[in-house]
C-alpha cells in the first residue's frame, strides 16, 4: 500500500517538478523576460523627477555596477542634482552628494560620462551643465579619488569657460591617438533655439578638451562646426580605420557621422556615407553597434516615432529597416544588447519595448506578455537607458529614465550559462574601461576568421541619447554542445590580446600588461688583478600603469629569442656576466601578469662603446649569486 | 722608494771607501773569512698596481727564506750572492661586483751584493733578478676559477746587518722590485717595495 500511494504521488511531484524545470528550461533557452526592480532595489529617482540620462559605472571599485542618473528640468527645483546610486547588492544608496557629485546647477545635467582620463584605474567623470538662462552653466570634471568619492577639478585643468553653455551630449576618447583621453561636448554656446528646424549657418565653436598629457586640457576646434541643437553623441570607428569617429543626433540639421581623419580632426562625412540628409526632423538618439556580427559597426537614429537601422556595408551606410511604434513617444534611447544570450544584439527602446534580432540583423516585437516590459511602456517621459549586469547573474539588465516621473530597473530574469563578458581593467595606456577599444569574439580554435565571428563590440562612453552602458562587452555566447570560445580584444593602440578556449558563463578581466620603462644597460668592467670581467647591466623601472605585475622576463636577442630569467616584481635589474667587449648585445624585458600574459617588450642594444667602469655596490653581490 | 734606495747605496760607498784602513776594530766575525748564511725573512711587501691597490689594499704581508755566500775582497768590502724565495698572499674583492678573491705571489731571486762589514754590523746594496710565480683564485659564482702564470723582473736591494754572535745576525731591508706583465692582454704590475727583516745563521767555509 506504501508503495503504491508512493507510485500514486510520484506523477503528482514529478509533474510539478517537470513543470518547474520546463519553465525553467523555457527562460534558460533564451526568452526575453524582465522584470521592474526599481522598488526593490531604491533606485526610483528623485520623487520631483528630472531624469534624463544614466550611466552604469563601478565608481568605488567593489566589483559592484554603481548607477549615476543625469538629472534635468526637475518641476520646482532650482538646482537639480545628479544621483548616484551606490550598489550594495541587495539595494542602493544615493551617495552623490557625500561622494561629491550631485553636481547641483541650475536646470542639471544632461551628457555625462565616466571614464578613466587620468589612468589610475578608477572611472572619473565628465559632466554637462546645461545653460537655461542662470549663470554659470559650465561643464565640470571630477577626480575620482580612488574609492567612489570625488573632487571637482575643473578650475585647475580644464580652460576657462567664459560662457555659458547648452551642452547635451558630450563624449570621451583618445582622438588625436596619442594616448590620453580628450572629451568632446556639444552646444558649445549659451543661447542656442532648440527647436529651429533648420539648419543654422556653421560656427566654428571650440567644443574639445584635447589633453595635453600633462594633466591639462586646451579647448579647440577640431572641425565639427555648430550647425543646431545636438542631442546625443556616441563614439566608434565606424571605417575600421583604428581611429576614433563621432556621431550625433540632432534637432534641425540632419544626425550625421564625423570620420576622423587620424589626427583628431573631423569631417562630416554623414552624406557621403548614406546618413540621412532630410533637415527639420528632430532625432534624440544615435547608436553604433554590429547588429549582423559582421564585425564592423552599423548605426541605429532615433526620434521622430522612429528608429532608422542601417547597415554598415564597408564604406557607407544603408538603410534597410525602420522601426515604428503605435506609443507616443518620440523615441531617445535605444540600447543594443542580446538580452537572450543567444548570440546576436537585441534592441531595446527606451519606454517602449524589447525587440529581438533575427541573427541578420532584422528586428522583430517581443510582446509584452513575453518580455514582461509593461511597465516600459507607462513610463511617463521615457529618455535615457543604459545597460549593465548589475546582480552579476549573466545577463543584461536595463535601467530607464524619466523626466516626468520615476526611473525603472528592469532585470533581466534569463540567468543562464551562455555568456561571456569581457572587462577591460587595463589598456597599454593604462585606462581602465579602454573606450575605443574592440572586443571580437570567435568559435574557439578560428581567431581571426570573419566568418566564425560570434560578436563584435568596441567600448563607447555615452552613446544614444545620454546613456552609458556599464564598460564591459556582454557576449551571448551559447554553451549548447560544449561550445568554446576565443576572444580578441585590440586596444585603441592597435595592441591585440587574446584568451582562447573560453567556456561561457566566464567574466573575461582584460589587462593590458604594459611593458618596463625606462630601460637602460651598461657594460661595465668587473675586474680581478688578473681577469678583466665584461657585464652588462640592466636596469628599468616599474610601468605604474600596470597594477598586476607578477614577474619581469629576461630576452637575450642576439641570436634568436632566449629567456635569460625570470625575475620577481620587485627585482628592477639584472646582470649579463662574462660578455665579450668588442660586441653589441641585445636584450628585451617584458612585463608578465598573474595570468601569464606577456607585455610589449622594452628593448635595448648595448655596445662597447658604452662601456664604464664601476666600483662596487653594496649589495650586488649578493643579488647576482641568484643570477647567471 | 728610488728616493730611499739611492741615498742609501751613495752612504754605503762613501762609508766604505773612506773607512780607516789602520784602525783598530772590535770583530765579532773572523777576519777575512768566506761565509755561508741561511735565514728567515719577514716583511711587507707594497704592490706598485692601482688595480691591486683597489682590490687587495696597499700591500701584503710576506715570509720567506734566504741564502747568501760571502766573498771578502779586502776587509770590511766583500760581494755577496743571495738568492731566495718570499712567499705572499691576501684576499679581496672584485671591483664590481665584490666577489671574493685570493693571491698568491711566489718570488724566487737572485742577487749579486757588494757588502760592508765590520765585523758587529754590516751594510749590502746591490741588484738582482726575480722570477715570481702568481695565481688567482676566485669565488665559485665568478665565470672563471683561476688565473695563473709566472713573470721575470729584476730588482735592487739594500739594507744592513747587526751580528749578534759569530754565528747569528739579524738583517733589516729594502728591496724595490721591477716586475709587469701583460699575459693576460693587459698589464699588471707586480712590482713595488719590500720591507723586510729577518734572522741568519753562518756557517764559515
Amino acid at each position: 500500500m506504501i508503495n503504491l500511494d508512493n507510485e500514486h504521488h510520484l506523477p503528482g511531484r514529478f509533474g510539478r517538478i517537470l513543470f518547474g524545470l520546463l519553465g525553467a528550461a523555457v527562460l534558460s533557452f533564451g526568452q526575453i523576460h524582465f522584470t521592474e526592480v526599481s522598488e526593490q532595489f531604491q533606485v526610483k529617482g528623485h520623487s520631483y523627477f528630472g531624469g534624463h540620462g544614466v550611466s552604469w559605472v563601478d565608481v568605488n571599485g567593489d566589483g559592484r555596477i554603481d548607477i549615476f542618473v543625469k538629472n534635468a528640468e526637475a518641476r520646482g527645483v532650482a538646482a537639480v542634482e545628479d544621483i548616484l546610486y551606490i550598489n550594495y547588492g541587495s539595494y542602493f544608496v544615493n551617495e552623490a552628494g557625500a561622494r561629491g557629485v550631485a553636481d547641483a546647477y541650475a536646470y542639471g545635467t544632461h551628457g555625462a560620462v565616466f571614464v578613466d582620463w587620468d589612468k589610475d584605474h578608477d572611472f572619473d567623470l565628465f559632466v554637462s551643465t546645461t545653460y537655461a538662462g542662470i549663470t554659470p552653466a559650465h561643464n565640470h570634471l571630477y577626480q575620482n579619488n580612488g574609492n567612489g568619492f570625488f573632487q571637482d577639478i575643473t578650475s585647475a585643468i580644464l580652460p576657462p569657460q567664459t560662457v555659458d553653455l547648452t551642452t547635451c551630449g558630450v563624449a570621451a576618447a583618445d582622438f588625436d591617438k596619442d594616448g590620453d583621453i580628450d572629451f568632446y561636448f556639444s552646444n558649445p554656446l549659451t543661447n542656442p533655439d532648440p527647436f529651429n528646424p533648420l539648419l543654422s549657418p556653421p560656427q566654428s565653436l571650440s567644443n574639445f578638451y584635447m589633453n595635453n598629457g600633462d594633466g591639462t586640457f586646451t579647448a579647440e576646434y577640431r572641425g565639427i562646426d555648430w550647425t543646431g541643437f545636438v542631442q546625443g553623441v556616441t563614439t566608434g570607428d565606424y571605417d575600421g580605420d583604428g581611429y576614433t569617429d563621432i556621431a550625433q543626433s540632432m534637432w534641425g540639421p540632419p544626425s550625421t557621422i564625423y570620420r576622423n581623419d587620424g589626427t583628431g580632426h573631423f569631417r562630416n562625412v554623414g552624406e557621403q556615407i548614406g546618413i540621412p540628409v532630410s533637415e527639420g526632423v528632430f532625432d534624440n538618439g544615435i547608436v553604433w553597434a554590429d547588429f549582423d556580427n559582421d564585425g564592423d559597426l552599423d548605426t541605429a537614429i532615433v526620434g521622430e516615432g522612429r528608429i532608422a537601422l542601417y547597415r554598415n556595408t564597408g564604406k557607407s551606410y544603408s538603410r534597410y529597416q525602420v522601426i515604428r511604434w503605435t506609443r507616443a513617444i518620440s523615441g531617445f534611447q535605444v540600447c543594443f544588447g542580446d538580452f537572450d544570450n543567444d548570440g546576436d544584439l537585441d534592441l531595446y527602446l527606451s519606454g517602449e519595448n524589447v525587440y529581438e534580432n533575427d541573427g541578420e540583423g532584422y528586428f522583430s516585437l517581443v510582446p509584452t506578455s513575453e518580455s514582461g516590459l509593461e511597465d516600459s511602456l507607462s513610463i511617463e517621459d521615457p529618455r535615457g537607458a543604459a545597460l549593465a549586469d548589475f546582480d552579476n547573474d549573466g545577463d543584461l539588465d536595463i535601467y530607464v529614465t524619466n523626466k516626468d516621473g520615476y526611473n525603472r530597473l528592469f532585470r533581466n530574469d534569463l540567468n543562464n550559462l551562455d555568456w561571456i563578458e569581457a572587462e577591460i581593467v587595463s589598456d597599454p595606456r593604462g585606462h581602465s574601461g579602454s573606450i575605443g577599444a574592440k572586443l571580437d569574439l570567435y568559435r574557439s580554435g578560428h581567431l581571426g576568421e570573419k566568418n566564425s565571428l560570434k560578436g563584435h563590440r568596441e567600448i563607447t562612453g555615452e552613446y544614444g541619447y545620454l546613456g552609458q552602458d556599464a564598460p564591459a562587452a556582454h557576449f551571448g555566447a551559447p554553451a549548447a554542445g560544449g561550445a568554446r570560445y576565443d576572444l580578441r580584444v585590440t586596444f585603441p593602440d592597435g595592441t591585440q590580446k587574446d584568451y582562447t578556449d573560453l567556456t561561457p558563463g566566464q567574466k573575461v578581466l582584460v589587462a593590458s600588461i604594459s611593458p618596463p620603462l625606462e630601460l637602460q644597460g651598461r657594460m661595465i668592467e668587473n675586474r680581478a688583478l688578473f681577469y678583466r670581467e665584461t657585464l652588462i647591466e640592466l636596469s628599468w623601472l616599474p610601468n605604474p600603469l600596470n597594477n598586476d605585475v607578477q614577474e619581469y622576463r629576461v630576452y637575450e636577442m642576439n641570436q634568436g629569442q632566449n629567456v635569460l630569467a625570470d625575475l620577481p616584481a620587485t627585482q628592477f635589474s639584472f646582470t649579463i656576466r662574462n660578455l665579450d667587449k668588442t660586441k653589441a648585445y641585445s636584450f628585451a624585458i617584458t612585463t608578465v601578469d598573474s595570468q601569464g600574459l606577456e607585455s610589449a617588450p622594452a628593448t635595448i642594444t648595448v655596445n662597447g662603446g658604452t662601456m664604464v667602469e664601476r666600483t662596487g655596490r653594496q649589495g650586488l653581490k649578493k643579488s647576482l649569486k641568484g643570477q647567471l | 722608494m728610488k728616493k730611499l734606495v739611492v741615498p742609501l747605496a751613495l752612504a754605503l760607498l762613501c762609508a766604505g771607501v773612506g773607512w780607516p784602513q789602520q784602525q783598530t776594530r772590535i770583530r765579532l766575525l773572523p777576519d777575512e773569512e768566506r761565509y755561508f748564511t741561511v735565514g728567515l725573512l719577514g716583511g711587507f711587501f707594497f704592490l706598485q698596481d692601482e688595480i691591486f691597490k683597489e682590490l687587495y689594499g696597499k700591500g701584503a704581508p710576506f715570509f720567506g727564506v734566504e741564502m747568501t755566500l760571502r766573498f771578502p775582497i779586502r776587509e770590511p768590502h766583500g760581494l755577496d750572492i743571495g738568492s731566495g724565495a718570499r712567499i705572499l698572499s691576501k684576499k679581496g674583492q672584485t671591483s664590481y661586483t665584490e666577489e671574493g678573491l685570493s693571491l698568491r705571489l711566489t718570488d724566487l731571486w737572485l742577487s749579486l751584493r757588494y757588502s760592508f762589514d765590520t765585523g758587529r754590523f754590516g751594510l749590502f746594496l746591490g741588484p738582482g733578478v726575480e722570477y715570481v710565480l702568481y695565481k688567482e683564485t676566485y669565488d665559485p659564482t665568478f665565470p672563471i676559477d683561476s688565473s695563473n702564470g709566472s713573470q721575470a723582473g729584476m730588482h735592487l736591494t739594500g739594507g744592513g746587518y747587526v751580528h749578534l754572535t759569530s754565528g747569528l745576525s739579524l738583517k733589516g731591508y729594502v728591496k724595490y722590485c721591477l716586475v709587469e706583465t701583460d699575459k693576460q692582454g693587459f698589464r699588471v704590475n707586480l712590482g713595488g717595495t719590500e720591507w723586510g727583516v729577518g734572522i741568519l745563521y753562518r756557517f764559515y767555509l
